[in-house]
């Protein structure tokens, strides 16, 4: 990433709605113009940093610092302003979980589109289908429609689905901490191991112990702007806390 | 290994040579190569929309007891009611009448998907958007593939129908083309109403009620009359959408469409094509604010 500079627009009640636009170009425009009714909200502010294969990234800041915001321009979800992103690899993110998941399908018709829409072939997905389920711990759920789920089978399903289906970019967010402990362990393990396969990893959390355990660089973001980015060891995660 | 989502590259500013990435960078510095990177993209997909179309379709009616005779259903009825009221007060035989009723309802049901479907299709699907970088053009492919699908299951509903009533006539080769345009047109307008209505909220609704009045004041259940002169007769010779529908109606019928609908679907797809390269290209890293 370099220079990436994203603003987010905010289309008040008043903007949304077409009527008011005309109206408001009757008026001389003038309430758009001025930007009373689209709130820019400058959510990233030139960052820049490179990771190679192999490396892990810890993503912290307070809540609003834009941590997701930068998960999702690494996705290509929002295309920044300005600047030059560059992501080599397919892309497997969890940024929100239960998304990319259809309610009314089963657990396993879900594997299937989401092995799809990933773009890898039926026949990939169906061959890596045991080691999804197994991973999952799902057992007989797997059959049932994916809304009798709970959060935390949701995010297992995904967290299964994205990592084992070989991910070379594997974006996290926060939601992490939904598993119970033993889906942290297993969910630790799995990290490293697809890791010792020279993948990038990309984490957002607050949880200090799991970037000191898994990441082995940060990036330290506080309104927007880059703070820190450098190995995990320079960093002195009381000065966080403490604040 | 194929990279079918990777390498999202995104200038805009000072352009910079990373000397530690390996592979290919696609070098799109304009809205426009953005929008046919989209496309690309987009099609290249096709395996999934066209089942992703089909599966949403089927899933609708999994458990019910008549299936995906309630597809059709609706289009049998309002063409039953049209062509006995309309077809048979205004003195046709029902043998005529229903076959051309039905036709148009079949076809306008096909390319009113622009106004009655795409405006829901981004924000359908906000959440996938807001968390995937998949290219927008694959919702609209598969709205449109869904819509054709729609249009093939009520066809032969159509066509058992008309051999019901006799009149069955193999259709005319002019069908195809007729096909691609209604399609293709379908796609770049359908393209265009969808990020307008996720944009600008009072589309959404608004769209559907255009619909209603198009679908009156084009000739899908009254036959147009030659004898119209000036300002009537713009509602005939200057309706695109009444071109889209006769290209396809015709055909079905067993005729050439007559030329005008020709010029004018083939004006609605240059329109939509020049729609699509300017507000697509312009606006679609936009869409996922908008949604």
């Amino acid at each position: 990433m370099h220079g990436v500079q994203l603003a987010y627009p905010i289309y008040s009640i008043r903007a949304n709605s077409l009527r008011n636009a005309i109206a408001n170009l009757a008026v001389g425009g003038k309430l758009l113009k001025d930007g009373k009714d689209i709130i820019h909200v400058r959510a990233l502010e030139n960052i820049n940093f490179a990771l190679n294969e192999g490396d892990r990234l810890g993503i912290i800041g307070h809540n609003g610092a834009g941590k997701t915001t930068l998960l999702k321009v690494l996705a290509g979800v929002y295309e920044p302003d300005k600047g030059l992103v560059e992501v080599n690899g397919r892309i497997s993110s969890m940024i929100d979980i239960g998304l990319g998941l259809d309610a009314s399908l089963t657990g396993r018709d879900n594997i299937l589109v989401m092995g799809r829409m990933r773009g890898i072939s039926t026949r990939e997905v169906l061959a890596k289908f045991p080691e999804i389920v197994e991973f999952s711990e799902l057992g007989g759920y797997i059959d049932l429609p994916v809304k009798s789920y709970s959060a935390g089978m949701q995010a297992r399903l995904v967290f299964a689905v994205a990592t084992t289906l070989q991910p070379d970019v594997l974006l996290l967010d926060e939601w992490i901490g939904a598993g119970d402990a033993s889906f942290h362990h297993k969910a630790t393990s799995r990290m490293n191991d697809i890791l010792s396969q020279s993948r990038v990893m990309v984490l957002a959390t607050h949880n200090f112990g799991m970037i000191k355990d898994v990441c082995n660089k940060l990036l330290v973001l506080n309104g927007g702007n880059q703070d820190y980015f450098g190995a995990t060891t320079g960093w002195d995660f009381d000065r966080m806390a403490a604040l | 290994m194929k990279r079918r989502w990777s390498n999202r590259s995104v200038v805009e500013g000072d352009p910079v040579s990373r000397i530690d990435c390996l592979l290919l960078r696609t070098n799109v510095s304009t809205g426009f190569a953005k929008a046919l990177n989209d496309l690309k993209r987009g099609y290249s997909l096709h395996n999934v929309w066209i089942y992703q179309a089909y599966h949403e379709i089927s899933a609708k009616y999994k458990h019910t007891v008549l299936g995906s005779f309630w597809i059709a259903g609706g289009m049998v009825t309002t063409s039953l009611a049209l062509a006995l009221v309309f077809g048979v007060l205004q003195g046709q035989n029902l043998k005529t009448a229903l076959p051309f009723v039905m036709g148009g309802i079949l076809a306008y049901g096909l390319v009113g998907f622009m106004f009655t479907d795409a405006p829901e299709i981004f924000m359908g699907a906000g959440g996938t958007i807001k968390n995937h970088a998949y290219p927008f053009t694959y919702f609209i492919f598969e709205g449109v593939t869904k819509s054709f699908l729609i249009f093939l299951h009520n066809l032969i509903v159509y066509f058992i129908a008309v051999a019901l009533m006799g009149a069955f006539v193999v259709p005319n080769w002019t069908l195809l083309p007729g096909l691609a345009i209604g399609l293709a047109t379908m796609f770049f307008w359908g393209t265009f109403f969808a990020m307008m209505a996720s944009r600008f909220r009072d589309l959404r609704f608004m769209m559907p009620y255009i619909s209603q009045i198009l679908f009156f004041t084009t000739p899908i259940f009254w036959r147009p009359d030659a004898s119209l002169k000036g300002a009537k007769a713009l509602v005939i010779n200057a309706n695109p959408i009444y071109g889209l529908v006769e290209i396809i109606r015709s055909p079905l019928l067993g005729q050439s469409p007559p030329k005008i609908c020709w010029v004018l679907s083939l004006a609605a797809l240059g329109t939509g094509v020049i729609a699509w390269a300017i507000v697509f290209g312009a606006f679609r890293r936009r869409i996922p604010f908008w949604v």
